[in-house]
């Protein structure tokens, strides 16, 4: 079939009533999250899950896509109207956004972070539709020797996202890899780290640690600091949603390239939202004519990187649907959702399962109509709910968690696992250790050991097998030049500039 | 900076020891036929490399003596673990209403240590709302504890 033939069938599966209504759900639900700092969507995903087990994998994998890019809009309200990012992906937003609002010009701020991201998802739209079935098609070519050196790139390039020491993200890395080997071994069935608890026997969920190292440490961090502290926003009526001429003028030479930067840093194992929102202010920045005004309330600054961080939530779902490899936390999770539903995602998934793989990429173009649609009527609704104050929420995250973990096979050992998780990510924001990589590596490492074994089987233990095939040559290649480049003092320090900045 | 990292470092040691340990109880197999233990093996392997290379980083940087980053206020922390392991233990006996209630309740009189209602009523909202969502709407099999429901 056609790219159009296959658009067209997507369509028809991602509008029908239900599914319209999941998109719509998933939307409200991500705006929601972004909006409120302290739950972010990787989080909110996890503790969403259990909702989607009544529906069909199509809707529930549509429903937890929405959320995704969801949040991501909504991350960028706070960093204009309070200069708090709901989201980290939204931390440059706030920059010129917030100076935009104390400008008076809080209203085409918004306006041009919700259109950009509107057309930066039209834009992702078709990027994914074009590339995801050639690349499918490629992985259909790889075996255990290859996947197993694409998952080594991809966790090595997950050090490159995180800030601060390269040599901590890579002992998360083994960290997470460890974890991933509790429990029986896939291929003989031996119980490793069981210690005769029958819970472990399955292994760790990677949905208790989720929660625990992100949602429950993210409250006791929280509550480090004063519960009654209250919050400066933007208290003016908003107006002027629509931006003006002028502005569309200045705007949409960064959307536009906001969109293919952001898509193709999205489509990079490691890679995500956080990083394109930054990479494309860093270029918005650098070919401006007026370098100076950028920080002062540019409106460049807000449309580009708002394009950026949407069109690579859309990219990072490439590695996911074509390699059936995520490429952060939150495509992990949607593996895992794909997998209760008894669908393997990878290469095959296309040919298998066209409905699924075309349904949730043209669902996130009807999730883009539904987010312009959406956001800017209730901006002012939006605006009412950062007001609720924290003593409130914190509760009310902490008792989702706890349901929805015990839901999940209604497990209390898997409570006590989610609070010892809890304990653990909060010693390590402490000790300056993050957790996203660790996350990564829980959900590869069975990948990583599975396809080692089977590498080993058909080369008769012959290592060589790794290193005379091209493809995992490149991506061995790949791997060791990433450890390399940030070994090196001026990437790191540049790096370093990059994500702190 | 260094005084953390060292303690980091001295801790992930002892973990990839103990880790290594149990791994090599399980059978190891040859290159053809990789055992359970391999991996898990290698993987300490690893870890105890890194954790050492950690804490070769961080000794010389040892003079900077930064404060070791003890938690600010102990009491919420304390407070909020005890009531999520409380949950956990008492959510067979007590039921799902009662024990989501008493959360709930909790959480939010620590919020509001000076008023009732509003940690009385928002607790009780909590636990409709929950009933209503996870119970009715998506069937989760709950402890009924003494209550019955």
């Amino acid at each position: 079939m056609g790219f159009w033939e296959n658009l067209l069938q997507g369509f028809a599966v991602s509008l029908t009533a239900f599914n319209i209504w999941c998109c719509f759900a998933g939307v409200l639900v991500g705006t929601l999250v972004g909006v409120l700092p302290g739950l972010g969507p990787t989080a909110t995903i996890a503790l969403l899950l259990p909702l989607t087990f009544k529906q069909d994998a199509i809707s529930a994998i549509i429903m937890l896509a929405g959320i995704y890019y969801g949040a991501q809009y909504g991350g960028s309200t706070t960093s204009i109207l309070v200069n708090i990012p709901g989201e980290a992906s939204s931390v440059v937003t706030a920059l010129d956004g917030y100076q935009m609002a104390r400008q008076g010009r809080a209203g085409p701020a918004l306006g041009i972070a919700a259109f950009g991201s509107f057309i930066a998802g039209t834009v992702a739209t078709f990027g994914l539709a074009l590339l995801a079935p050639p690349m499918a098609s490629v992985a259909l070519k790889f075996g255990p020797p290859e996947y197993f050196s694409l998952v080594c790139l991809g966790l090595v390039a997950a050090t490159f996202l995180t800030q601060g020491s390269m040599l901590k993200s890579l002992i998360m890395i083994v960290f997470g890899l460890m974890l991933g080997t509790v429990g029986r071994d896939m291929v003989t069935g031996y119980p490793r780290f069981t210690y005769g608890v029958y819970d472990l026997e399955d292994g760790i969920g990677f949905i208790p640690i989720i929660m625990g190292v992100f949602g429950i440490a993210e409250i006791l961090s929280n509550l480090e600091s004063s519960l009654t502290g209250g919050k400066d926003i933007y208290e003016k009526r908003i107006t002027g949603l629509l931006p003006s001429l002028k502005d569309w003028a200045l705007s949409i030479g960064p959307i536009l390239r906001g969109s293919v930067v952001g898509f193709f840093l999205g489509t990079l194992p490691g890679g995500g939202a956080v990083l394109a929102s930054f990479a494309s202010y860093t270029v918005e920045k650098k070919v401006s004519k007026d370098p100076q005004s950028f920080g002062k309330g540019a409106i460049q600054g807000v449309a580009g990187p708002e394009a950026a961080n949407n069109a690579a939530s859309q990219g990072a779902f490439i590695p996911l649907l074509t390699l059936g490899i995520p490429s952060n936390a939150v495509m992990a999770l949607l593996v895992g959702a794909l997998m209760i539903h008894g669908v393997q995602p990878g290469p095959q998934m296309i040919t298998k399962n066209p409905a699924l793989f075309w349904g949730v990429i043209t669902s996130m173009y009807l999730g883009n109509i539904l987010l312009l649609i959406l956001n800017l009527p209730l901006i002012r609704l939006w605006v009412q709910i950062l007001k609720i104050p924290y003593r409130i929420l914190f509760p009310l995250i902490l008792m989702f968690c706890l349901i929805g973990v015990y839901s999940l096979n209604n497990s209390i050992f898997e409570i006590y696992l989610m609070g010892g998780f809890g304990i653990l990510g909060y010693i390590f924001k402490k000790l300056d250790f993050e957790p996203a990589p660790m996350i990564l590596a829980v959900i590869l490492g069975p990948m990583l050991e599975d396809n080692l074994k089977h590498a080993m089987l058909i080369s008769s233990g012959d290592l060589t097998v790794f290193f005379s095939r091209p493809i995992s040559v490149v991506f061995l290649g790949l791997s060791f030049l990433c450890v390399l480049f940030q070994m090196i003092p001026a990437i790191r320090h540049s790096k370093d500039v990059a994500l702190k900045e | 900076m260094s005084r953390k990292d060292i303690f980091s470092a001295v801790v992930l040691l002892i973990f990839a020891l103990a880790f290594g340990i149990q791994a090599s109880m399980y059978p190891q197999g040859d290159l053809k036929r990789v055992g359970s233990g391999f991996f898990p093996l290698v993987l300490a392997v690893l870890l105890g490399f890194l954790s050492l290379l950690l804490l070769f980083v961080s000794l010389p940087r040892r003079q900077e003596k930064r404060e070791f980053p003890w938690p600010q206020q102990w009491g919420g922390i304390v407070g909020v673990l005890v009531a999520l392991f409380a949950y956990g233990f008492f959510l067979k006996s007590l039921g799902f209403s009662l024990a989501t209630f008493l959360f709930s309740f909790g959480l939010l009189k620590y919020g509001y240590p000076e008023k009732w209602l509003l940690p009385f009523g928002g607790a009780l909202a909590t636990t409709f709302f929950c009933l209503l969502i996870f119970k009715v709407w998506l069937g989760t099999p709950f402890p009924t504890g003494v209550l019955g429901y």
